[in-house]
């Protein structure tokens, strides 16, 4: 072992010194200021190095560097990256109506420890690996969904996110020891070779059962998604944008990091199990969704619903699945963020609900504008960027020939065409109250055009899918 | 197998030794239950104020956190401070570590945990009201 | 049967009394206490079954450290002395129907892995070329324990072993205490008043962290 073998690391070991170093510096300074710099321009570098740095792979035992998991990397750094700055007014007093968040030090460290988790979920070579990943990038969720000081709904958020956590922990755990059982080993080459040798054995798909069942609480996917809209309403909104774009997409990227690789063989089997949840998840996302008064409840039930045509890339084959996914998860991101970001605007004076967007076209008709963008985006409107990532994934379950389910999914993303509607309505047709005119800083309305412009671009130029697809697939 | 055995036959015995003095006392001692304060709880010699299963402080919470965060660093650290000395010959898979490598190893182990225990302390974790 | 065999079906015995009682007792201290026992049981069937690494997290960590958290636990809920509400029979119906599926799954499985166990291992074996499994099997071969101290001590220090999930344990922990602490030294106020509104969430979050801790205790 020379030190030469260990250069592809470098990002995971430098997202650790990032990590202690940004806990460091909380413990010198309260105020946070040197600790949100240091954040942001370290992800930033850190992104930059995994769009642009070392191609080269490497396979440790137990750890891949591949050009697939360099891209989900640079997937996590940007959405950390896009938490970061959203929490940004929410250390600051008076920066939001709900109450000003304190400790960002402990904060951003622990969202950095969670992206690490991340990292080694989609390095994982064998299934301590995944599973400790699996744990690391859950468990700093726990304590940043009770983030929110002396307010019972984020203490309550914080303890249903432990219980369902520990729960989907203790089954993943217990799904990966049948496995192990049924394998002989841990290692996923020889977890594949295994599979394909014996694919009907009874310990095999015990133990995948109930991995799928420590996976979909994770992901939120129906019927296993009860938590899902009470922790996200609780959390701080800063929390609520990382727990469905960077925690989600973990999430999808455990399963595909599982299900497409090692044990691909089983797949045509489990398609039954895939689809059934599918649309259970639409299904239950868009009825929930329709009633929500609260945006962060909204959030959830429209990300469950949006798991839901997800999981359609999972009947797909492997490589147009990844990429689909890939690309759903950033469309998926961006739009989620342009929502976040209006929410923060508008929860710096009032609630972050529904009744909060009322009279927006009047406040600030950018603002309007982008929710509509959002929306449009979410129901998968072309030309917009949900619009691509939804198509992505239909064809990727239509090329495999479950014509039923797309059409399904199809029939949901028309009926979440109505309630994502409802939110449109809201900011622009309902009565306005005296609330005054909303004014952005210069740095804000820079903001507002870029996500604005990357939900154009990205529903209408192929090129990043193009990229993301060549990279992500091999 | 043997070393366990002996501990097994070791903590039977201890069992056996304590439950045997509490039966011959029983068996032996004179019994007058109902005289006085002889049911009360003892307490060096003082009355009992109140019932003894109260609140607990939330503060012996952090205690027992940092406690069980070093509890399972030293479960890791027994195997391999055992293999420690011998560690830069072969290994199971058979690569050769050069004893540099392994001490490196172990060192961002222990640093990583000793900066959670600088931490808890800065945050005045370890300080009792 | 020889000595060997009484004692694990006594300590079996033994362990399966102890659970009931878990499930059944009144009073949560009291549920604690034969959950400690329960562990305990476990323990010295791990020891029984030569995996001395695992009996040794069971005895530090579980017992060592998360029983006292779960006493903690215990007595920092104010309505300690009394007896926690019977479930409604139904609910007592459906957890003996899971427990019967659950059982007859296993033994089902522990049924057919016992027939055909070695068959399919040496057909695995003989068709996964990787050098990890190799080393095992050759390990298996010479009489070497792969679960003992020593042998899990190479590899965890080995990187074509253990060395990663080794190292990103320290991490696990690291996230888990500066967790904690953010959560339970909330708003600068300290963590003393029991009736703080984040209370509540303290005692719940921390017993998260244990319980994440001890799915870590016992790798394979």
């Amino acid at each position: 072992m020379t030190l030469a073998e260990f250069t592809p690391l470098l990002p995971d070991l430098l997202l650790l010194a990032l990590a202690l170093a940004v806990l460091k510096i909380d413990l010198w300074s309260e105020d946070g200021e040197a600790g949100f710099h240091l954040t942001w321009i370290g992800l930033a570098g850190l992104a930059l190095l995994l769009a642009f740095g070392s191609r080269s792979d490497a396979v440790f035992a137990d750890y891949h560097i591949t050009a697939a998991s360099r891209v989900w990397k640079l997937l996590f750094t940007l959405a950390t990256l896009a938490t970061v700055f959203l929490s940004r007014p929410y250390f600051r007093a008076g920066g939001n109506a709900r109450g000003t968040l304190a400790k960002s030090g402990a904060f951003f460290g622990l969202l950095l420890l969670c992206m690490q988790g991340m990292f080694a979920l989609v390095s994982a070579g064998n299934l301590i690996v995944f599973y400790l990943g699996l744990e690391l990038a859950t468990m700093p969720i726990y304590a940043l969904a009770a983030y929110q000081p002396r307010d019972a709904d984020s203490a309550e958020a914080g303890s249903k996110y432990v219980l369902m956590g520990g729960f989907s922990s203790a089954l993943t755990l217990f799904g990966i020891s049948f496995l192990y059982g049924a394998t002989g080993s841990l290692g996923f080459p020889a977890l594949e070779a295994a599979v394909r040798a014996a694919p009907a054995d009874p310990a095999l798909w015990g133990g995948i059962f109930f991995l799928l069942g420590g996976l979909g609480f994770k992901l939120a996917m129906a019927p296993l998604h009860m938590w899902a809209p009470d922790v996200y309403q609780g959390a701080p909104t800063p929390v609520m944008a990382f727990l469905s774009v960077a925690s989600k997409a973990a999430a999808v990227a455990a399963l595909a990091t599982l299900f497409l690789s090692p044990l691909n063989a089983v797949r045509p089997d489990l398609a039954p199990c895939f689809a059934a949840a599918a649309v259970l998840s639409m299904v239950a996302g868009n009825l929930g969704a329709m009633r929500q008064k609260d945006l962060r409840r909204f959030v959830a039930y429209s990300s469950v619903a949006q798991v839901g045509y997800m999981l359609l890339a999972m009947l797909g084959e492997g490589d147009g699945s990844r990429a689909a996914l890939v690309y759903n998860l950033v469309t998926y991101g961006v739009t989620g963020f342009a929502l976040y970001f209006i929410m923060g605007v508008i929860g710096k004076e009032g609630p972050e609900t529904m009744s909060g967007l009322r009279g927006l076209s009047r406040r600030h008709p950018g603002l309007a504008v982008l929710l509509v963008l959002c929306m449009f985006s979410l129901a998968g409107v072309p030309p917009l960027a949900g619009f691509l990532g939804k198509f992505m994934l239909f064809s990727a379950a239509a090329a495999e020939g479950h014509y039923l389910l797309v059409g399904i999914a199809v029939a949901n993303a028309v009926v979440s065409f109505y309630y994502y509607m409802l939110v449109v309505k809201e900011a622009y047709i309902a009565p306005p109250g005296e609330a005054a005119a909303i004014r952005l800083r210069p740095l804000q309305i820079m903001v507002l055009w870029g996500l604005g412009l990357a939900l154009l671009v990205l529903g209408v130029c192929p090129a990043p899918a193009d990229w993301l697809a060549r990279a992500a697939g091999n | 197998m043997t070393e366990y055995i002996i501990i097994g036959v070791f903590a039977l015995v201890g069992i056996l030794f304590a439950g045997a003095a509490m039966v011959f006392s029983r068996l032996a001692a004179p019994r007058f239950p109902d005289v006085g304060k002889k049911l009360n709880s003892y307490e060096s010699g003082e009355d009992a104020i109140g019932s003894a299963r109260i609140q607990f402080k939330i503060g012996y919470y952090l205690f027992a956190l940092v406690f069980l965060v070093f509890d399972v660093e030293a479960v890791f650290l027994f195997p391999v401070l055992g293999v420690l000395r011998s560690a830069g010959s072969a290994t199971a898979s058979g690569s050769i570590l050069s004893p540099l490598f392994v001490w490196c190893e172990l060192l961002l182990f222990i640093a990583i945990l000793a900066f959670a225990l600088f931490y808890a302390w800065k945050k005045k974790v370890l300080e009792w009201e | 049967m020889n000595v060997r065999d009484a004692f694990f079906y006594a300590l079996c015995a033994l362990l399966l009394g102890l659970a009931v009682l878990t499930v059944a007792a009144g009073n949560l201290f009291r549920a604690a206490l034969a959950l400690l026992g329960v562990l305990l049981c476990t323990a010295v069937l791990f020891l029984l079954l030569q995996a001395e690494m695992a009996a040794l997290a069971q005895v530090m960590v579980y017992i060592g450290g998360i029983m006292i958290f779960v006493l903690y636990a215990v007595l920092l809920t104010s309505e300690l002395g009394g007896r926690m509400p019977a479930p409604s029979p139904v609910k007592m119906l459906l957890g003996v129907a899971v427990a019967a599926v659950a059982l007859g799954f296993l033994a089902g499985l522990a049924q057919k892995t016992g027939a055909g166990a070695a068959a399919a291992r040496a057909r695995m074996h003989a068709e996964s070329a990787t050098k990890e499994s190799a080393a095992s099997s050759a390990d298996a071969e010479a009489g070497v324990n792969i679960a003992s101290l020593k042998t899990l001590g190479q590899k965890l220090l080995d990187p074509k072993g253990f060395l990663i999930p080794f190292e990103l344990i320290s991490v696990l922990l690291l996230a888990a205490m500066v967790g904690a602490i953010a959560v339970a030294r909330q708003g600068g106020a300290g963590v003393r008043g029991g009736s703080e509104p984040g209370a509540a969430a303290i005692s719940v979050k921390d017993q998260g962290g244990a319980g994440a801790a001890e799915s870590r205790g016992a790798p394979p």
